[in-house]
Formats: structure tokens, sequence, C-alpha cells
């Protein structure tokens, strides 16, 4: 029987272990260890845990030993298993509370700054630097640009073009606007 | 209980105080209003044609003739303005023209002006420019024999 989806149950392995399985099941399980990772890492536990109990209990002499063989184990097994650490550990850092909390403190002071920097900072020209805020001109064109080289900003006045007025249309009577109409569309354009 | 209470507005206080010295000081923005600044406007005329540029344009001369390739520059005048906050000079300038500056005050290190030229009578120009140090507005474009004005304002400050 397959545990949890094609993996042997822990009752299969103990009985694995105890040689308790038919020659099938036997052969069968076996293979399966061969090829699931998983079942294999859990049957060396189990025969780890096993082993240890085999050792403390042919080690016993007195009644007195026997009371501690469990505890003696659940030690061994500690040992033998991967071990949690917390991440100060894991990282081989251990601040005591009087060296956390001021730099904790600092790195906040430091934070802060930094922010207030950002919060109260307003955009300075650089160097060599000029903008034009307004410009304002009666007759004249106004041109602004920047030169490459130095950043300098020019303001160039020119000349105003002369615009052509066109002179007044005086309203067309009725029969000139009718004329008009239906004349060819050059004629028309010409006309005005 | 107290102890916990003093050390939490100790730190109120402390973080606050980071703030208020950080406005005050590091922020370049904020910089105070100067009481004077000086104004150098050098004033030259840029003819169409020819190389020539007037050495005593000294470091802009490149500049213009980088800009203005087929002109030639002479410099015709060099004035200096001091001037405090929202005082205003002004210069006559050749070929019926008078050019106005005023000093508009300081904004994040840089000097805010208005410049205004007027001719026969009308304002041709009226522009607020801001110049950081080392900066300069070249305004050009006003007739005078034949070519045009050219005025390089450049700032100081004390």
């Amino acid at each position: 029987m397959l545990w949890k989806k094609n993996h042997l149950s822990p009752e299969e392995l103990n009985r694995l272990l105890d040689g308790e399985l038919d020659e099938a099941r036997k052969l069968f399980a076996e293979n399966h260890l061969q090829q699931c990772e998983s079942c294999a890492l859990e049957y060396a536990d189990l025969r780890r845990v096993v082993r240890s109990m085999d050792e403390y209990a042919s080690g016993l002499t007195s009644e007195s030993d026997a009371s501690s063989v469990w505890p003696r184990i659940e030690d061994a097994i500690r040992r033998k298993s991967p071990v949690h650490l917390s991440w100060k550990e894991r990282f081989g850092v251990s601040f005591p509370v009087f060296v956390m909390r001021p730099a904790l403190a600092l790195s906040v002071i430091a934070f802060l700054m930094v922010f207030t920097f950002f919060v109260f900072e307003r955009r300075t020209l650089a160097d060599n630097e000029a903008i034009v805020n307004s410009v304002s001109s009666e007759n004249k064109l106004v041109m602004i640009f920047k030169t490459k080289e130095r950043k300098i900003t020019v303001i160039w006045l020119a000349e105003m073009p002369e615009l052509e007025m066109a002179p007044p249309v005086e309203p067309a009577s009725a029969p000139a606007v009718r004329a008009a109409q239906s004349a060819p569309a050059e004629k028309q354009i010409n006309s005005f | 209980m107290m102890k916990k209470r003093s050390l939490s507005k100790f730190g109120f206080g402390l973080i606050a105080g980071i703030f208020l010295l950080q406005a005050s000081v590091c922020p370049p923005g904020m910089a105070q209003e100067r009481d004077t600044v000086k104004i150098y406007v050098m004033i030259s005329l840029a003819v169409p044609g020819g190389e020539k540029v007037d050495p005593r344009l000294g470091e802009i001369h490149q500049e213009l003739k980088n800009t203005f390739r087929e002109s030639s520059y002479e410099l015709l005048d060099e004035v200096r303005f001091d001037l405090t906050l929202q005082e205003q000079d002004g210069k006559p300038l050749p070929g019926d023209a008078h050019l106005y500056i005023q000093y508009m005050g300081m904004d994040g290190g840089k000097v805010n002006l208005n410049l205004k030229i007027t001719q026969k009578g009308s304002e041709v120009l009226n522009t607020n420019f801001s110049i950081s140090k080392g900066g300069t507005i070249i305004v050009g474009g006003p007739p005078y024999k034949d070519g045009n004005l050219v005025l390089a304002v450049k700032t100081a400050m004390n």
C-alpha cells in the first residue's frame, strides 16, 4: 500500500525494517526506496532511531539505566537531526540588546535625514545654467534656445514679418452672388 | 512605566529636532535672500559676415562664434549693476534702445532677474529669468548699424 500518493507509509517502512513484509511487498518496497528519495530519507531516519535504541538497550546493566534510555535516545536523535537555527545564529552574529537598540535608532535617524533631505530639497540649477521663466515682446518674435557647449541660454529677438492685410470685402449683391455660384471654380478663386 | 514614557518623549523630541535641523541646514533651495547681487552685462555688436571676434568678450566669445557662425563680434560696452532686492537699474543702449534690469530675489541658489529692453517707446523685450552661479543669458536681436546688439548677462553673488 502506498502512502500519500506513490509513497510508502510509515507503517510499511516499520514493517520493512522489522522484516515483517512478505517477499513481494518487500521487493516492491526496496525497489521504491531506490527510486524515491523522500521515502529513502525517511527510511534512513527510522533505521537510525532503531539503531540508537538498540545501542542503548544493549548497554543497559541495571533497571535505573532503563529509565534514562528514552531521554538519551531523544538526545542522540536531536544531535543527528538537522538543526533549525534562528537567523542570528545562522548568520553567525548575535548582538546583545544594548548594541542592537542604538544601532536600530541610528538607522532610523539616518533614514529620517535622507528622507527629509528629499522632502525639503528643491530643484536647483546646475552651475553655468540659466532658465527663462517668462518672456514677452510687443513687436518682435522671440526665440529661446540653449547652446550645447556651455549651456548658455539665448533669447533672440527677430523682426516680426509684415502680414499683408486683405482688403475689406464688400457685401455682394444677390445677382453677383448668383453669378459667382454659377461661374467655373477657377474664376471663383480668382475673384476672391 | 514612567521611564518608558520619558524615553519615548525623548525619542519623539530627537526625531523632531532632526527634522528641524535638516530643514534649516541642508536644502540649498532655502538659501536666504542676498542683500546685493552683481550683474555684469557685456554689450556687443554682431555683424553678419566675417569671423572676427573681439578678444575682450573673453570666455563667451567662443560660444558666440559657435552659435552664430557667420558673424563678427565687437564689444561696445561693459557695465556692472549692484542691485539690492527689488531694485531696478538701467543703461541706455546704442540704437535708441534702453536696458532695464531688476533683481527679483533668490530661489534655490539662483538669482531671479527681470530684464526689459525698450526701443522708440515700445517694449521690445520683457523677460524674467533665473541664473545660477556662472550661468549666462544672452539677449540678442535689437538692430543697430549693420547688425544686431547682443547682450551677455552674468551674475555674481556677494
